[in-house]
């Protein structure tokens, strides 16, 4: 009999073992979704490299989503890390991103500030890819914003005859008719900036805190050395206020 | 510890006309400017989005009969973030249709969508109703949305 349970406990240790990563149990995803999610990490480049911005945020977003999810399951850190490393590379055209981009880079800084098992090495490469996220946050949010006016229907130039919120297409004269849809294009580019800015304040908000205690909790842990943690503090565009707050965390 | 969160939707809007267009002596037109409110504002819909839905003018009549159907149908901006305090803004204007003038409308009965930012499941709001009448020969006209009006002669 206490063979019989020995063989069981044996065998379910063996067909437990793809699951064990780093001494963790990953009951969220198997190996082969892992390596399927690190391959579309890839893969969405040939998006960026193709010109297709707008899928390749659609896509980054979705695939971000995807590893939040399954955050608290699996040891998907270096695939968020290169996800996120890629975003924080490139230059964005709000027309392009809408705020994908933000919403990608939140749900991938977040899963690396929750996921606890990290090594020190990757520890090292979140703490720089958290610093730069925020920088980049910061630098992008444009100082007592007052939201530029969106309307929901863009009247035609003056002269024409129509409504606001009537078909480009009822226009004749060309020249008209590309002013007018210039006029609507401007008035979707303002509802975006006014949608990035609030977004941008969000995250702000949100991040700068966990950013800085992720920074001490690593610094503690004895994994960054002080002109590394200089260097990141610097990049995130960290207050005054907020660098005493992080020197004082680390004492 | 147990916290009770309620999840409360976009129930219906208002609107409070802000400005009058102005259009040069001669030129058939009315116009406004309309503040929107989306109700109830003890919440805060900034994380939501609305838009109006596209669709044909309806009840169209005397002046208006003379253009073609698809050159007054409507044609809006699309989705629009709402602000801080609920707010949306939007243009309600019709101008620069010629004389002779007679006496004529159409309608745009506008579907409302909202959606939270990010989202793809839309719910709806109250339609908007939206009415564009010329008097007569004088080319006194009208337009009218979400309770607000303006009549101007040209």
């Amino acid at each position: 009999m206490k063979m019989f349970f020995r063989a069981t406990i044996l065998i379910t240790a063996i067909l437990l073992l793809p699951f064990i990563r780093h001494g963790n149990a990953c009951f969220g995803m198997d190996q082969e979704s892992i390596t399927k999610l690190g391959q579309e990490v890839l893969q969405v480049e040939d998006l960026w490299k193709t010109g297709n911005t707008r899928e390749y945020y659609s896509k980054a977003k979705k695939i971000a989503r995807d590893i939040k999810v399954n955050a608290s399951k699996s040891d998907i850190d270096k695939i968020a890390a290169k996800l996120f490393g890629n975003l924080l590379s490139k230059e964005v055209k709000v027309v392009e991103a809408e705020i994908d981009d933000l919403s990608a880079m939140n749900n991938l800084a977040s899963y690396l500030i929750s996921y606890a098992d990290a090594t020190s090495e990757d520890r090292r490469v979140n703490v720089r890819l958290l610093c730069k996220y925020l920088g980049k946050i910061r630098k992008e949010i444009v100082p007592n914003y007052k939201p530029k006016l969106v309307v929901a229907n863009v009247p035609p130039p003056p002269g024409v005859p129509g409504m606001a919120g009537m078909s480009p297409e009822a226009i004749k004269d060309p020249v008209a008719r590309a002013k007018y849809e210039a006029a609507i294009r401007e008035n979707q580019e303002n509802n975006l900036m006014n949608s990035r800015q609030v977004e941008l304040n969000n995250i702000d908000n949100e991040m700068s805190k966990p950013i800085m205690a992720y920074i001490i909790e690593t610094f503690h842990a004895g994994d960054i050395s002080s002109n590394f943690f200089t260097e990141c503090i610097n990049d995130a565009g960290f207050s005054a206020e907020e660098k005493g707050e992080i020197k004082k965390g680390i004492e | 510890m147990t916290v009770n969160f309620t999840v409360v939707e976009p129930t219906n809007e208002s609107g409070v006309k802000y400005s009058e267009d102005v259009y040069p002596g001669g030129t058939q037109g009315a116009g406004m400017q309309i503040a929107i409110t989306i109700h109830p504002t003890d919440v805060s819909f900034e994380w939501v989005e609305s838009q109006e839905v596209p669709g044909p003018a309806t009840n169209i009549t005397g002046y208006f009969t003379s253009y073609p159907p698809d050159s007054l149908k409507h044609v809006p901006a699309g989705w629009v973030r709402i602000l801080p305090g609920n707010k949306k803004y939007d243009h309600a204007a019709f101008s620069g249709f010629p004389s002779p003038w007679s006496a004529g409308g159409f309608e745009w009965v506008i579907p409302i969508e909202w959606r939270v930012v990010g989202s793809a499941n839309a719910g709806t709001l109250p339609n908007r109703l939206q009415r564009f009448s010329i008097s007569g020969a004088t080319g006194t006209s009208t337009v009218s949305k979400l309770g607000q009006s303006v009549t101007r002669t040209p």
